[in-house]
């Protein structure tokens, strides 16, 4: 074999799994998938955490619709703003949209008012996880 | 990649009777190649064993959705690799401002188990990171997992010429880090 300082190309390096798994780790993870499998049959609170980021999603687009409703055209950084950071940051944990994807939308889409927002949001969890894994596939 | 027991396995995950135990011998069959999959792409072992239970519990839900077209292994690599990217893309929301998440994976290859102090590999991982996410997804499957480009493309929806230009831009890529 080469010296490694002269490697350059992929065929030198002798192909190895290197990310290993800790000795015993295999052993246990069967018993651990299906523990967890078992306890989602239960209540699993999900749907609270669900919700939460909802309810943070809601307070955001609320709150810049408000500002909106006031007049005056803010910037985005203006609107954003007046948000709280616990609510942009809980926004963010369970949305994939980006900052600059948010950002974009400020600047483009006319924000819906809190009547047409709300109704639509009586979703089931299934609904939620639907629309999340549409924005997982498109992101 | 042999499928010696797709059918009764199969058969016996749809019916309700047998799916618990047929689901038992499907963790124990894919375990290590799910794990290998999604490590490779998460680095951190904690990371991998998070997103590993959530990949056999969303197939465990998914199960009626299977109709049995693909491949099983080709089901199961779409879902792990779905939820290795998904889990890759809220790490990089989680730190949009507080650093660059591959050089958190690079820090977790520098402490990793099972390098000892080969550094010829660690510098292969750290060139394969160099690569996007999804670039890097079929550089593994093609490298690592040795798959041919037509079960890569059933795995990730990609055409079979996207994935070879994919993988020969990727060898590139990396070689040229590997001279710096």
């Amino acid at each position: 074999m080469k010296r490694e300082d002269h490697i350059s190309k992929l065929s030198e390096i002798p192909k190895k799994d290197v990310l290993n798994p800790p000795a015993g780790y295999m052993d246990s993870l069967d018993e651990r998938i299906l523990a967890k499998i078992d306890g989602q049959g239960q209540s699993t609170g999900k749907g609270f955490v669900w919700y939460g980021a909802v309810a943070a999603a809601v307070a955001l687009i609320f709150s810049l619709s408000m500002l909106l409703k006031e007049g005056e055209m803010a910037s985005p950084e203006e609107l954003l703003a007046e948000v709280s950071d616990t609510d942009i940051a809980h926004y963010l944990e369970y949305s994939d949209l980006s900052v600059y994807e948010i950002m974009d939308e400020l600047g483009t889409l006319e924000i819906e008012t809190e009547e047409s927002v709300l109704p639509e949001l009586d979703l089931s969890d299934e609904e939620l996880e639907m629309i999340m894994n549409k924005y997982d596939i498109s992101g | 990649m042999k499928e010696i027991t797709k059918s009764t396995l199969l058969d016996s995950l749809k019916d309700p009777t047998s799916r618990q135990k047929a689901f038992t011998s499907l963790v124990s069959l894919y375990k290590s190649r799910v794990y290998g999959v999604v490590r490779k792409m998460v680095i951190d072992h904690d990371d991998a064993d998070d997103v590993v239970q959530e990949v056999f519990i969303k197939l465990w839900k998914e199960i009626d959705r299977y109709r049995g077209d693909s491949e099983l292994f080709t089901w199961i690599y779409r879902i792990a690799s779905n939820e290795a990217l998904q889990f890759l893309r809220k790490k990089k929301r989680r730190m949009l401002f507080s650093g660059d998440y591959r050089e958190v994976l690079a820090q977790h290859l520098d402490n990793a188990v099972g390098m000892d102090g080969d550094e010829i590999q660690l510098k292969l991982q750290k060139a394969i990171l160099t690569l996007p996410d999804k670039q890097r997804l079929i550089f593994n499957f093609k490298y690592y997992e040795e798959l041919k480009y037509e079960e890569i493309a059933a795995i990730t929806g990609t055409s079979v010429g996207g994935l070879k230009a994919s993988y020969h831009h990727a060898v590139k890529k990396i070689e040229n880090y590997l001279v710096k």
